[in-house]
């Protein structure tokens, strides 16, 4: 499963959101979702992915921009520490 | 001063989620205390509790209801039935002018257990996103607050078992006063978590199970009481100035006539005599009623030692000779004590009790104490009594008191 294909399911299974709506340059801040939902998409993208997320300053921008940015974050995260 | 009417109440209760339910289990003295079966109930000495019929998943969707804890979900659920009972359209009102007052003792405590069990047990490094939002005291009334858009004043009052009490109080003080038009006023508590319980047992308050009936564990004035039984709801009271409400035709339960508020002031639990009498006392004064008007009292009785026999001397001083003759009901033996929103749920049993004119009874008293000797209503109803008004109790440890005074429609 593709890393958009991940995202996706978050979105529809957490969030009702409707699956035709999910192409690569949908803005995920247009989707009806408000802020809090936002900062709760972080925690589930960190829980799907092993991936940390920093506190601040994420801007995820379309589905297909947010799935880039996890899969830069992806090799980062599980290399191992020297 | 404005009257005061309540002409909505909304119950997710241990004794049914609809006023007519809870009534009718509580006519019948049918408890809802039972043995609960958790993967840690094992480890309680007495794994009892009064539970609620509730799926948070039939009344949110998954968004939101990933934000509210079940004491939220109480609250919000037994609300929506208070407002629709009293068929008031908010939106096509003044909403500045409607306020929302909720009792809760522990608030969240079901997520910050579950919190706790995810950093200390688990070793997770993180907790749930929203963990600050579910635990925090104030969220009740906040979702309330937010699902009819009402922008008048939003108060959460957590005074342990008095918290529903002194919100219906104080929610009522300011209708009376003309500040609002509309009150939603009452408790919430979810406490049944591992943590919780265990708490409760520590500090020795919790009853032991009665060997032959589970559901009998709780006997409040009884020679033979050993406690309190952990109790989970929420009870929701629409109060309304009372013009208002005749104006517009509402169904009225009755009317809130006092509200008497003093604090013990001595001990962080064990109760003062002197604190309830004070407490009753002011009731009376607040709504300029004579100690005779008084026709039934639905009493804290809690079932633990301490309590009960306070609660009767007070009675005593408070009444007199006449306390032997004031019928007094203690419905936590079927409900349980639902902590922070006992007062609400008790005081809205004894008004729809009133206009039942049914007298509820206090289960599981065989053989009274000797220093309880009132008219407890003991094992069963009784009905056509002719009870106008009743004074409902609620003492806390914090030693906050709270006493609510009330009558039926039709005075």
């Amino acid at each position: 499963m593709t890393t958009i294909e991940r995202l996706s399911r978050i979105l529809v299974q957490r969030y009702k959101v409707d699956p035709a709506q999910l192409t690569p340059d949908q803005q995920l801040g247009s989707l009806g979702i408000d802020s809090l939902g936002m900062v709760e998409i972080l925690f589930f993208i960190e829980e799907e992915f092993g991936v940390h997320l920093p506190s601040e300053g994420i801007a995820l921008g379309t589905l297909g921009e947010a799935a880039k940015y996890i899969d830069e974050l992806i090799p980062a995260s599980i290399e191992p520490t020297p | 001063m404005k009257r005061v009417a309540v002409t909505g109440i909304g119950l997710v209760s241990p004794l049914g989620n609809s006023c007519a339910e809870a009534l009718d289990n509580a006519t019948a003295g049918r408890s809802a205390i039972r043995r609960i079966e958790t993967p840690w109930s094992d480890r309680l000495a007495a794994p009892l509790a009064a539970c609620v019929r509730f799926q948070g998943e039939e009344h949110f969707s998954p968004p939101r209801l990933r934000m509210l804890d079940r004491v939220s979900q109480l609250a919000v659920v037994a609300a929506r039935q208070a407002i629709g009972e009293a068929r008031v359209d908010l939106a096509d009102m003044n909403r500045e002018r409607v306020g929302v007052f909720i009792g809760t003792g522990m608030g969240g405590a079901l997520s910050t257990d579950e919190g706790y069990l995810a950093l200390y047990r688990d070793g997770c490094e993180r907790v749930k996103p929203f963990s600050v939002l579910l635990g925090m005291t104030n969220a009740p009334a906040a979702w309330i607050g937010i699902e009819y858009d009402l922008t008048g004043p939003n108060l959460t009052y957590s005074t342990a078992c008095s918290s529903a009490a002194v919100s219906i109080g104080e929610a009522w003080l300011r209708v009376r006063r003309g500040e609002i038009d509309i009150a939603i006023a009452g408790g919430s508590e979810a406490p049944l978590s591992f943590g919780t319980m265990k708490a409760w047992e520590a500090l020795r308050t919790l009853a032991s199970e009665d060997p032959s009936d589970a559901s009998a564990s709780c006997k409040p004035f009884a020679a033979n009481r050993s406690g309190l039984v952990l109790g989970e709801g929420a009870a929701i009271l629409v109060l309304e100035d009372w013009e208002r409400a005749i104006e517009r035709g509402a169904s009225i339960h009755g009317e809130i006539l006092g509200y008497g508020l003093s604090t013990d002031a001595s001990h962080i639990t064990r109760p003062t005599v002197a604190g309830q009498a004070a407490t009753m006392r002011a009731a009376l004064r607040s709504g300029d009623i004579a100690a005779d008007a008084i026709d039934s009292i639905n009493a804290h009785g809690t079932g633990t030692q301490a309590n009960d026999s306070v609660e009767t001397a007070a009675i005593k001083e408070v009444f007199g000779e006449r306390a032997y003759r004031v019928p007094i009901s203690g419905t936590k033996a079927i409900h349980g004590h639902l902590l922070g929103a006992s007062g609400a749920l008790e005081l809205a049993l004894a008004l729809l009790a009133l206009q039942e004119d049914v007298l509820l009874p206090t289960m599981h008293l065989e053989v009274p104490a000797p220093d309880c000797d009132l008219d407890y209503v003991p094992n069963f109803a009784r009905r056509g009594a002719g009870a106008r008004t009743v004074m409902s109790s609620s003492f806390a440890f914090g030693g906050t008191n709270a006493v609510l005074i009330a009558s039926a429609y039709g005075d």
